[in-house]
Protein backbone atom coordinates (compact mmCIF):
# COMPACT_ATOMS: atom_id res chain seq x y z
CA UNK A 1 0.00 0.00 0.00
CA UNK A 2 3.32 2.11 -0.24
CA UNK A 3 2.13 3.46 -3.35
CA UNK A 4 -1.49 4.12 -1.92
CA UNK A 5 -0.37 6.05 1.02
CA UNK A 6 1.97 8.40 -1.40
CA UNK A 7 -1.06 9.01 -3.60
CA UNK A 8 -2.93 10.04 -0.10
CA UNK A 9 0.02 12.40 0.66
CA UNK A 10 0.25 13.96 -2.14
CA UNK A 11 -3.31 14.80 -3.01
CA UNK A 12 -4.44 15.62 1.23
CA UNK A 13 -4.47 19.12 0.26
CA UNK A 14 -6.59 18.86 -2.57
CA UNK A 15 -8.79 16.25 -0.63
CA UNK A 16 -9.18 18.88 2.08
CA UNK A 17 -9.76 22.09 -0.51
CA UNK A 18 -12.84 19.35 -1.71
CA UNK A 19 -13.83 18.91 1.94
CA UNK A 20 -14.17 22.22 2.47
CA UNK A 21 -15.92 23.12 -1.03
CA UNK A 22 -18.62 20.55 -0.44
CA UNK A 23 -18.93 21.28 3.37
CA UNK A 24 -19.35 24.96 2.98
CA UNK A 25 -21.43 25.07 -0.22
CA UNK A 26 -23.77 22.10 1.65
CA UNK A 27 -24.12 23.95 5.10
CA UNK A 28 -24.84 27.39 3.13
CA UNK A 29 -27.67 25.94 1.36
CA UNK A 30 -28.93 24.60 3.92
CA UNK A 31 -28.77 27.38 5.99
CA UNK A 32 -31.19 28.97 3.50
CA UNK A 33 -33.36 26.28 2.87
CA UNK A 34 -35.92 28.03 5.48
CA UNK A 35 -36.04 31.41 3.22
CA UNK A 36 -36.79 29.53 0.43
CA UNK A 37 -38.82 27.06 1.43
CA UNK A 38 -40.99 30.26 3.58
CA UNK A 39 -40.93 31.92 0.31
CA UNK A 40 -42.33 30.00 -1.91
CA UNK A 41 -40.27 28.22 -4.08
CA UNK A 42 -43.03 28.27 -7.16
CA UNK A 43 -42.88 31.62 -7.33
CA UNK A 44 -38.70 31.55 -7.96
CA UNK A 45 -39.75 28.94 -10.75
CA UNK A 46 -40.26 31.60 -13.27
CA UNK A 47 -36.69 33.83 -12.56
CA UNK A 48 -34.59 30.82 -13.32
CA UNK A 49 -32.52 30.49 -16.78
CA UNK A 50 -32.55 27.11 -17.48
CA UNK A 51 -35.41 24.96 -17.85
CA UNK A 52 -33.54 21.74 -15.65
CA UNK A 53 -33.19 24.30 -12.55
CA UNK A 54 -37.12 25.16 -13.00
CA UNK A 55 -37.35 20.94 -12.47
CA UNK A 56 -35.53 21.18 -9.46
CA UNK A 57 -37.49 23.80 -8.35
CA UNK A 58 -40.83 21.86 -8.77
CA UNK A 59 -39.14 18.76 -7.02
CA UNK A 60 -38.16 21.05 -3.93
CA UNK A 61 -42.16 22.19 -4.06
CA UNK A 62 -43.07 18.84 -4.49
CA UNK A 63 -40.60 16.76 -1.96
CA UNK A 64 -39.24 19.29 0.39
CA UNK A 65 -36.06 19.08 1.83
CA UNK A 66 -34.70 15.64 0.45
CA UNK A 67 -34.85 16.90 -2.86
CA UNK A 68 -33.11 20.08 -2.24
CA UNK A 69 -30.02 18.37 -0.39
CA UNK A 70 -29.77 15.95 -3.43
CA UNK A 71 -29.61 18.65 -5.98
CA UNK A 72 -27.27 20.64 -3.55
CA UNK A 73 -25.15 17.44 -2.48
CA UNK A 74 -25.53 14.99 -4.70
CA UNK A 75 -25.98 16.82 -8.14
CA UNK A 76 -23.73 19.94 -7.29
CA UNK A 77 -21.36 18.15 -4.85
CA UNK A 78 -20.86 14.92 -6.14
CA UNK A 79 -21.19 15.51 -9.34
CA UNK A 80 -19.80 19.23 -10.33
CA UNK A 81 -17.41 19.14 -7.60
CA UNK A 82 -17.06 15.72 -7.44
CA UNK A 83 -15.69 15.54 -11.16
CA UNK A 84 -13.60 18.41 -10.74
CA UNK A 85 -12.04 17.05 -7.89
CA UNK A 86 -11.73 13.47 -9.54
CA UNK A 87 -10.16 15.10 -13.17
CA UNK A 88 -7.37 16.56 -10.96
CA UNK A 89 -6.63 13.93 -8.99
CA UNK A 90 -6.91 11.13 -11.65
CA UNK A 91 -4.85 13.24 -14.63
CA UNK A 92 -1.45 12.99 -12.73
CA UNK A 93 -1.96 8.69 -11.72
CA UNK A 94 1.10 8.65 -14.56
CA UNK A 95 1.41 11.34 -16.89
CA UNK A 96 2.84 13.07 -13.28
CA UNK A 97 5.43 10.61 -13.42
CA UNK A 98 6.37 11.09 -16.88
CA UNK A 99 6.08 14.79 -16.16
CA UNK A 100 8.31 14.67 -13.54
CA UNK A 101 10.55 12.39 -15.34
CA UNK A 102 10.25 9.75 -11.79
CA UNK A 103 8.59 6.74 -13.58
CA UNK A 104 11.87 5.12 -14.75
CA UNK A 105 12.80 5.16 -11.02
CA UNK A 106 9.04 3.49 -10.11
CA UNK A 107 9.15 1.28 -12.80
CA UNK A 108 12.26 -0.02 -11.93
CA UNK A 109 10.59 -1.32 -8.81
CA UNK A 110 9.51 -5.33 -8.11
CA UNK A 111 6.21 -4.02 -9.14
CA UNK A 112 3.92 -4.43 -11.64
CA UNK A 113 2.08 -1.77 -13.68
CA UNK A 114 -1.14 -2.88 -12.80
CA UNK A 115 -0.74 -2.65 -9.09
CA UNK A 116 0.73 0.53 -9.34
CA UNK A 117 -3.06 1.89 -11.14
CA UNK A 118 -4.67 -0.08 -8.83
CA UNK A 119 -3.30 1.08 -5.58
CA UNK A 120 -3.33 4.59 -6.72
CA UNK A 121 -7.09 4.19 -8.09
CA UNK A 122 -8.30 2.84 -5.13
CA UNK A 123 -6.62 5.61 -2.72
CA UNK A 124 -8.22 7.82 -5.44
CA UNK A 125 -11.39 6.31 -4.97
CA UNK A 126 -11.21 6.45 -0.94
CA UNK A 127 -10.09 10.16 -1.42
CA UNK A 128 -13.57 11.27 -3.80
CA UNK A 129 -15.74 8.85 -1.12
CA UNK A 130 -14.75 10.26 2.44
CA UNK A 131 -15.66 13.78 1.79
CA UNK A 132 -18.81 12.96 0.53
CA UNK A 133 -19.64 10.94 3.36
CA UNK A 134 -18.43 13.38 5.33
CA UNK A 135 -20.88 16.59 4.42
CA UNK A 136 -23.96 13.59 4.09
CA UNK A 137 -23.54 13.45 7.87
CA UNK A 138 -22.92 17.53 8.32
CA UNK A 139 -26.10 17.43 6.18
CA UNK A 140 -27.68 15.34 8.42
CA UNK A 141 -26.21 17.10 11.58
CA UNK A 142 -27.43 20.40 10.03
CA UNK A 143 -30.99 19.56 9.08
CA UNK A 144 -32.68 19.82 12.26
CA UNK A 145 -31.44 23.53 12.65
CA UNK A 146 -33.80 24.13 9.95
CA UNK A 147 -36.77 22.33 11.24
CA UNK A 148 -36.10 19.50 8.75
CA UNK A 149 -35.02 15.61 9.12
CA UNK A 150 -32.41 13.89 7.11
CA UNK A 151 -32.63 10.10 7.29
CA UNK A 152 -29.16 9.70 7.64
CA UNK A 153 -29.52 6.44 6.28
CA UNK A 154 -31.08 6.98 3.13
CA UNK A 155 -28.38 9.80 3.01
CA UNK A 156 -25.67 7.77 3.05
CA UNK A 157 -26.88 5.06 -0.12
CA UNK A 158 -27.79 7.84 -2.24
CA UNK A 159 -24.17 9.50 -1.46
CA UNK A 160 -22.38 6.17 -1.68
CA UNK A 161 -24.25 5.98 -5.33
CA UNK A 162 -24.00 9.27 -6.25
CA UNK A 163 -19.64 8.59 -5.51
CA UNK A 164 -19.94 6.44 -8.41
CA UNK A 165 -20.47 9.05 -10.89
CA UNK A 166 -17.28 11.00 -9.77
CA UNK A 167 -15.34 7.40 -9.63
CA UNK A 168 -16.12 7.29 -13.38
CA UNK A 169 -15.05 10.22 -14.10
CA UNK A 170 -11.96 9.42 -11.78
CA UNK A 171 -11.31 5.81 -13.69
CA UNK A 172 -11.48 7.78 -17.19
CA UNK A 173 -8.98 10.00 -16.39
CA UNK A 174 -6.64 7.76 -15.12
CA UNK A 175 -7.09 6.05 -18.43
CA UNK A 176 -5.91 9.21 -20.31
CA UNK A 177 -3.32 9.68 -18.05
CA UNK A 178 -1.93 6.51 -19.23
CA UNK A 179 -1.60 7.83 -22.66
CA UNK A 180 -0.51 11.21 -22.08
CA UNK A 181 3.08 12.89 -21.17
CA UNK A 182 1.93 15.83 -19.53
CA UNK A 183 -1.12 16.14 -16.45
CA UNK A 184 -2.41 19.04 -17.70
CA UNK A 185 -3.30 17.96 -20.93
CA UNK A 186 -5.59 14.88 -19.52
CA UNK A 187 -6.89 17.65 -16.75
CA UNK A 188 -8.17 19.43 -19.73
CA UNK A 189 -9.05 16.90 -21.39
CA UNK A 190 -11.44 15.66 -18.69
CA UNK A 191 -12.79 18.84 -17.53
CA UNK A 192 -13.57 20.19 -20.69
CA UNK A 193 -15.78 17.11 -22.03
CA UNK A 194 -17.55 17.73 -18.35
CA UNK A 195 -18.18 20.86 -18.83
CA UNK A 196 -19.71 20.22 -22.16
CA UNK A 197 -21.54 17.66 -20.79
CA UNK A 198 -23.06 20.31 -18.40
CA UNK A 199 -24.12 22.81 -21.04
CA UNK A 200 -25.99 19.29 -22.42
CA UNK A 201 -27.88 19.29 -19.62
CA UNK A 202 -28.63 23.19 -19.32
CA UNK A 203 -30.17 22.67 -22.88
CA UNK A 204 -33.21 21.44 -23.58
CA UNK A 205 -32.39 19.94 -26.67
CA UNK A 206 -29.24 18.42 -25.47
CA UNK A 207 -30.32 17.04 -22.61
CA UNK A 208 -30.72 13.49 -23.58
CA UNK A 209 -26.92 13.63 -24.72
CA UNK A 210 -25.86 14.40 -20.83
CA UNK A 211 -24.43 12.51 -18.41
CA UNK A 212 -25.53 14.31 -15.43
CA UNK A 213 -28.87 12.78 -16.30
CA UNK A 214 -27.43 9.56 -14.79
CA UNK A 215 -27.31 11.27 -11.34
CA UNK A 216 -30.33 14.17 -11.57
CA UNK A 217 -32.99 14.58 -9.02
CA UNK A 218 -35.60 11.80 -11.11
CA UNK A 219 -32.94 9.20 -10.04
CA UNK A 220 -31.99 10.28 -6.71
CA UNK A 221 -35.52 10.91 -5.87
CA UNK A 222 -35.89 7.08 -6.15
CA UNK A 223 -34.13 6.67 -2.86
CA UNK A 224 -36.99 8.24 -0.91
CA UNK A 225 -39.36 5.62 -2.34
CA UNK A 226 -37.20 2.74 -1.18
CA UNK A 227 -35.75 2.35 -4.50
CA UNK A 228 -32.54 1.66 -5.28
CA UNK A 229 -31.25 3.18 -9.21
CA UNK A 230 -29.75 -0.24 -10.29
CA UNK A 231 -29.58 0.78 -13.69
CA UNK A 232 -27.55 4.05 -13.33
CA UNK A 233 -25.43 2.55 -10.48
CA UNK A 234 -24.26 -0.47 -13.01
CA UNK A 235 -23.99 1.93 -15.79
CA UNK A 236 -21.61 4.12 -13.80
CA UNK A 237 -19.88 0.83 -12.15
CA UNK A 238 -19.66 -0.60 -16.05
CA UNK A 239 -17.86 3.20 -16.59
CA UNK A 240 -15.46 2.54 -14.19
CA UNK A 241 -14.65 -0.86 -14.62
CA UNK A 242 -14.22 -0.93 -17.97
CA UNK A 243 -12.14 2.31 -18.14
CA UNK A 244 -9.61 0.89 -15.30
CA UNK A 245 -9.23 -1.99 -17.18
CA UNK A 246 -8.50 -0.12 -20.81
CA UNK A 247 -6.04 1.66 -17.69
CA UNK A 248 -3.73 -1.02 -17.21
CA UNK A 249 -3.83 -2.41 -20.89
CA UNK A 250 -2.88 1.00 -22.09
CA UNK A 251 -0.10 1.41 -19.39
CA UNK A 252 1.30 -2.12 -19.60
CA UNK A 253 2.21 -1.00 -23.21
CA UNK A 254 3.23 2.21 -22.98
CA UNK A 255 7.17 2.22 -23.91
CA UNK A 256 9.34 4.25 -21.58
CA UNK B 1 24.24 -13.43 -13.74
CA UNK B 2 23.47 -10.94 -16.45
CA UNK B 3 23.07 -12.73 -20.18
CA UNK B 4 22.30 -10.35 -23.14
CA UNK B 5 21.79 -12.78 -26.40
CA UNK B 6 20.76 -10.61 -29.62
CA UNK B 7 19.27 -8.62 -27.88
CA UNK B 8 17.17 -5.17 -30.38
CA UNK B 9 15.39 -2.65 -29.72
CA UNK B 10 13.95 0.01 -31.49
CA UNK B 11 12.03 3.76 -31.13
CA UNK B 12 10.16 3.82 -34.67
CA UNK B 13 12.46 3.71 -37.17
CA UNK B 14 15.23 4.62 -35.45
CA UNK B 15 17.32 1.45 -34.15
CA UNK B 16 19.02 1.79 -30.68
CA UNK B 17 20.28 -1.43 -30.24
CA UNK B 18 21.51 -4.39 -32.11
CA UNK B 19 22.05 -7.49 -31.77
CA UNK B 20 24.01 -6.60 -28.14
CA UNK B 21 25.35 -10.11 -26.81
CA UNK B 22 27.35 -10.35 -23.43
CA UNK B 23 27.87 -12.34 -20.25
CA UNK B 24 28.14 -10.68 -16.67
CA UNK B 25 29.58 -13.07 -14.46
CA UNK B 26 28.39 -12.88 -10.35
CA UNK B 27 31.04 -10.56 -8.43
CA UNK B 28 31.87 -8.86 -11.46
CA UNK B 29 31.77 -4.96 -12.12
CA UNK B 30 31.33 -4.45 -15.60
CA UNK B 31 31.48 -0.67 -17.52
CA UNK B 32 29.41 0.08 -20.27
CA UNK B 33 31.08 2.67 -22.36
CA UNK B 34 29.61 4.86 -25.43
CA UNK B 35 28.95 8.36 -27.00
CA UNK B 36 25.87 9.71 -26.10
CA UNK B 37 22.94 7.98 -28.04
CA UNK B 38 24.74 5.07 -28.31
CA UNK B 39 21.88 2.85 -26.54
CA UNK B 40 23.67 2.58 -22.97
CA UNK B 41 20.09 3.74 -20.89
CA UNK B 42 18.24 1.59 -23.17
CA UNK B 43 20.09 -1.25 -22.95
CA UNK B 44 19.94 -0.73 -19.10
CA UNK B 45 16.54 0.18 -19.08
CA UNK B 46 15.97 -3.13 -20.72
CA UNK B 47 17.66 -4.76 -18.00
CA UNK B 48 15.31 -3.25 -15.28
CA UNK B 49 12.25 -4.40 -17.20
CA UNK B 50 11.02 -0.63 -17.89
CA UNK B 51 11.68 -0.86 -21.83
CA UNK B 52 10.94 -4.40 -23.68
CA UNK B 53 12.99 -5.27 -26.09
CA UNK B 54 11.99 -6.11 -29.80
CA UNK B 55 13.54 -9.11 -29.91
CA UNK B 56 16.55 -11.39 -27.93
CA UNK B 57 16.82 -12.56 -24.84
CA UNK B 58 17.56 -11.27 -21.81
CA UNK B 59 18.29 -13.00 -18.33
CA UNK B 60 19.22 -12.25 -14.66
CA UNK B 61 20.08 -14.46 -12.28
CA UNK B 62 18.65 -16.94 -14.20
CA UNK B 63 15.25 -15.55 -14.83
CA UNK B 64 14.13 -14.30 -18.19
CA UNK B 65 13.58 -10.60 -17.95
CA UNK B 66 11.17 -10.43 -20.86
CA UNK B 67 8.77 -13.45 -19.55
CA UNK B 68 8.88 -12.46 -15.89
CA UNK B 69 10.21 -8.84 -15.46
CA UNK B 70 8.88 -8.87 -11.65
CA UNK B 71 11.04 -11.66 -10.60
CA UNK B 72 14.01 -10.10 -12.69
CA UNK B 73 13.14 -6.72 -10.79
CA UNK B 74 13.14 -8.36 -7.34
CA UNK B 75 17.13 -9.30 -7.91
CA UNK B 76 18.34 -5.89 -8.82
CA UNK B 77 18.72 -2.39 -7.38
CA UNK B 78 18.50 0.38 -10.14
CA UNK B 79 19.78 3.87 -10.17
CA UNK B 80 18.63 6.13 -13.09
CA UNK B 81 20.58 8.12 -15.21
CA UNK B 82 17.77 10.96 -14.41
CA UNK B 83 18.18 13.10 -11.30
CA UNK B 84 13.89 13.75 -11.02
CA UNK B 85 13.15 12.20 -8.34
CA UNK B 86 9.83 12.30 -6.02
CA UNK B 87 10.82 16.33 -5.12
CA UNK B 88 8.99 16.91 -2.12
CA UNK B 89 9.59 13.60 0.03
CA UNK B 90 12.54 13.91 2.87
CA UNK B 91 15.53 11.97 2.10
CA UNK B 92 14.64 9.64 4.76
CA UNK B 93 10.99 9.49 3.68
CA UNK B 94 12.57 8.82 -0.17
CA UNK B 95 14.20 5.84 0.90
CA UNK B 96 11.81 4.60 2.78
CA UNK B 97 9.25 4.73 0.02
CA UNK B 98 11.97 3.13 -2.55
CA UNK B 99 13.18 0.35 -0.35
CA UNK B 100 9.72 -0.69 0.79
CA UNK B 101 9.51 -2.89 -2.56
CA UNK B 102 12.16 -4.89 -1.28
CA UNK B 103 11.99 -7.81 1.15
CA UNK B 104 15.75 -8.10 1.69
CA UNK B 105 16.47 -4.37 1.79
CA UNK B 106 18.78 -2.72 4.14
CA UNK B 107 17.63 0.74 5.15
CA UNK B 108 19.72 1.19 8.29
CA UNK B 109 22.20 0.15 5.48
CA UNK B 110 21.05 2.88 3.83
CA UNK B 111 20.60 5.64 6.47
CA UNK B 112 24.06 4.87 6.76
CA UNK B 113 25.58 5.39 3.59
CA UNK B 114 23.77 8.46 3.49
CA UNK B 115 25.17 9.56 6.38
CA UNK B 116 28.73 8.70 4.78
CA UNK B 117 27.93 11.09 1.81
CA UNK B 118 27.13 13.93 4.01
CA UNK B 119 23.28 13.96 2.90
CA UNK B 120 21.39 15.36 5.33
CA UNK B 121 18.59 13.22 6.25
CA UNK B 122 15.36 15.27 7.08
CA UNK B 123 16.41 17.57 3.91
CA UNK B 124 13.94 17.39 1.37
CA UNK B 125 14.75 15.99 -1.90
CA UNK B 126 14.41 19.02 -3.82
CA UNK B 127 16.83 21.02 -1.42
CA UNK B 128 19.72 18.12 -2.97
CA UNK B 129 21.82 19.54 -5.40
CA UNK B 130 22.45 17.11 -8.67
CA UNK B 131 25.35 15.48 -7.01
CA UNK B 132 23.65 14.75 -3.85
CA UNK B 133 20.57 13.35 -5.69
CA UNK B 134 22.76 11.47 -7.22
CA UNK B 135 24.42 9.68 -4.27
CA UNK B 136 20.99 9.53 -3.09
CA UNK B 137 20.03 7.33 -6.16
CA UNK B 138 23.23 4.99 -5.60
CA UNK B 139 22.39 4.57 -2.21
CA UNK B 140 18.59 3.38 -3.11
CA UNK B 141 19.89 1.02 -5.35
CA UNK B 142 22.55 -0.89 -3.34
CA UNK B 143 20.59 -0.93 -0.60
CA UNK B 144 17.80 -2.42 -2.19
CA UNK B 145 19.77 -5.75 -1.54
CA UNK B 146 19.55 -7.34 -5.26
CA UNK B 147 22.45 -9.37 -6.00
CA UNK B 148 22.56 -7.11 -9.42
CA UNK B 149 23.17 -3.17 -9.42
CA UNK B 150 22.41 -1.32 -12.64
CA UNK B 151 23.92 2.27 -12.46
CA UNK B 152 23.04 4.63 -14.62
CA UNK B 153 25.85 6.91 -14.77
CA UNK B 154 26.71 7.11 -11.58
CA UNK B 155 29.71 9.29 -11.50
CA UNK B 156 27.80 12.12 -13.54
CA UNK B 157 27.95 15.21 -11.16
CA UNK B 158 30.23 14.28 -8.84
CA UNK B 159 32.97 15.62 -7.07
CA UNK B 160 36.55 13.59 -7.37
CA UNK B 161 36.05 12.90 -3.71
CA UNK B 162 32.48 11.53 -4.04
CA UNK B 163 33.80 9.73 -7.05
CA UNK B 164 36.04 8.02 -4.88
CA UNK B 165 33.88 7.18 -2.23
CA UNK B 166 31.21 5.68 -4.87
CA UNK B 167 34.21 3.63 -6.65
CA UNK B 168 34.87 1.77 -3.21
CA UNK B 169 31.13 1.57 -2.60
CA UNK B 170 30.97 -0.22 -5.75
CA UNK B 171 34.04 -2.58 -5.15
CA UNK B 172 32.78 -3.51 -2.28
CA UNK B 173 29.69 -4.76 -3.44
CA UNK B 174 31.69 -6.38 -5.81
CA UNK B 175 33.66 -8.51 -3.15
CA UNK B 176 30.25 -9.24 -1.36
CA UNK B 177 29.52 -10.98 -4.85
CA UNK B 178 27.08 -8.88 -6.39
CA UNK B 179 27.44 -7.95 -9.92
CA UNK B 180 27.72 -4.08 -10.80
CA UNK B 181 26.85 -3.23 -14.40
CA UNK B 182 27.14 0.56 -14.87
CA UNK B 183 27.25 2.87 -17.50
CA UNK B 184 29.55 6.01 -17.35
CA UNK B 185 31.17 8.85 -19.79
CA UNK B 186 34.11 8.73 -16.24
CA UNK B 187 36.82 6.69 -18.48
CA UNK B 188 38.85 7.09 -15.62
CA UNK B 189 36.34 5.83 -12.96
CA UNK B 190 35.53 2.90 -15.31
CA UNK B 191 39.43 2.20 -15.47
CA UNK B 192 39.53 2.17 -11.76
CA UNK B 193 36.85 -0.12 -10.36
CA UNK B 194 35.86 -2.37 -13.79
CA UNK B 195 36.58 -5.82 -14.39
CA UNK B 196 35.40 -5.76 -17.75
CA UNK B 197 34.69 -3.05 -20.09
CA UNK B 198 32.22 -3.07 -23.31
CA UNK B 199 31.80 -0.11 -25.86
CA UNK B 200 28.28 0.47 -27.25
CA UNK B 201 28.26 2.19 -30.68
CA UNK B 202 25.04 3.40 -32.64
CA UNK B 203 23.77 0.61 -30.47
CA UNK B 204 26.18 -2.39 -31.43
CA UNK B 205 28.59 -3.47 -29.08
CA UNK B 206 31.63 -2.42 -30.89
CA UNK B 207 34.43 -4.44 -28.43
CA UNK B 208 33.94 -6.42 -25.01
CA UNK B 209 36.50 -7.75 -22.83
CA UNK B 210 38.56 -7.74 -19.90
CA UNK B 211 40.29 -4.44 -18.57
CA UNK B 212 43.61 -5.38 -18.84
CA UNK B 213 43.39 -6.90 -21.83
CA UNK B 214 41.89 -3.63 -23.26
CA UNK B 215 44.43 -2.00 -22.00
CA UNK B 216 46.90 -4.21 -23.21
CA UNK B 217 45.41 -3.21 -26.75
CA UNK B 218 46.13 0.58 -25.90
CA UNK B 219 49.74 0.16 -25.15
CA UNK B 220 50.19 -0.48 -28.47
CA UNK B 221 49.26 2.97 -29.51
CA UNK B 222 52.43 5.71 -30.31
CA UNK B 223 52.71 9.50 -29.12
CA UNK B 224 53.69 11.13 -31.78
CA UNK B 225 55.26 14.21 -30.32
CA UNK B 226 56.67 17.12 -33.28
CA UNK B 227 57.21 20.65 -34.04
CA UNK B 228 54.01 22.42 -36.03
CA UNK B 229 55.79 23.32 -39.04
CA UNK B 230 56.77 19.56 -39.62
CA UNK B 231 53.30 18.23 -39.26
CA UNK B 232 52.83 17.73 -43.45
CA UNK B 233 55.49 15.76 -43.04
CA UNK B 234 54.81 13.30 -40.19
CA UNK B 235 52.50 12.69 -41.66
CA UNK B 236 54.35 11.56 -45.05
CA UNK B 237 56.20 9.78 -43.19
CA UNK B 238 57.38 8.73 -40.08
CA UNK B 239 61.39 7.86 -41.41
CA UNK B 240 63.97 10.57 -41.20
CA UNK B 241 61.66 12.76 -39.65
CA UNK B 242 62.89 15.26 -36.84
CA UNK B 243 60.11 14.19 -34.73
CA UNK B 244 60.42 12.15 -31.27
CA UNK B 245 58.76 8.90 -31.50
CA UNK B 246 57.98 7.46 -28.09
CA UNK B 247 54.97 4.06 -26.96
CA UNK B 248 53.63 4.76 -24.00
CA UNK B 249 51.18 3.10 -22.03
CA UNK B 250 47.42 3.84 -23.23
CA UNK B 251 44.40 4.04 -21.28
CA UNK B 252 40.41 4.07 -22.19
CA UNK B 253 40.44 7.26 -23.56
CA UNK B 254 42.84 5.99 -26.18
CA UNK B 255 40.64 3.34 -26.84
CA UNK B 256 37.95 5.27 -26.95
CA UNK B 257 39.47 7.36 -29.66
CA UNK B 258 40.55 4.44 -31.35
CA UNK B 259 36.92 3.13 -31.64
CA UNK B 260 35.00 6.62 -32.04
CA UNK B 261 36.87 8.42 -33.26
CA UNK B 262 37.38 12.26 -33.52
CA UNK B 263 33.21 12.38 -32.89
CA UNK B 264 33.28 10.25 -30.52
CA UNK B 265 36.29 11.97 -28.27
CA UNK B 266 33.31 14.69 -29.13
CA UNK B 267 30.48 13.08 -27.81
CA UNK B 268 32.23 11.69 -24.92
CA UNK B 269 32.36 14.29 -21.82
Amino acid sequence: MMLARLFWREHRMLALGYTGILGAALTAATLYWPNLRDAGILTLVQYLPFEPLKEFAEGFEREGFWAYFAVQHLFRGAGMFGVAAAGLMGSGIVAREVDNRTAELLLSRPISRSRILMERWFAGAVLLLVPLLATTCLAAYLAPQVEEVLDIKTALAATVFAWLFPLAAFSITMFFSTLFSNQIKAAILVLGVSILQMAFYLIPELWNYSIFNIIDLDVTLKFTRGEFPMQEACTLAAVSLVSVAASICSFRRRGF
Amino acid sequence: MIQSVELRKSYGSNEVLRDVSLTIQKGEVFGFVGSNGSGKTTFLKCLAGIARPDSGSLDICGVNVLKNPLAARKRLGYAPGETSLYESMRVKGFLSFCLSFYKSADFSGALQMVETFGIPLHQRVRALSHGMKRKLLLTQAIASGGEVILLDEPMEGLDPEARRKVEAIIRDCASQGRTVFFSSHDLSSVERVCDRVGFLRNGELMRCGALEEILSEASQFLQLSFQEENREKVFAALKGIPAEVSAVSGDLEDVFASLYGPEGKEGKQ
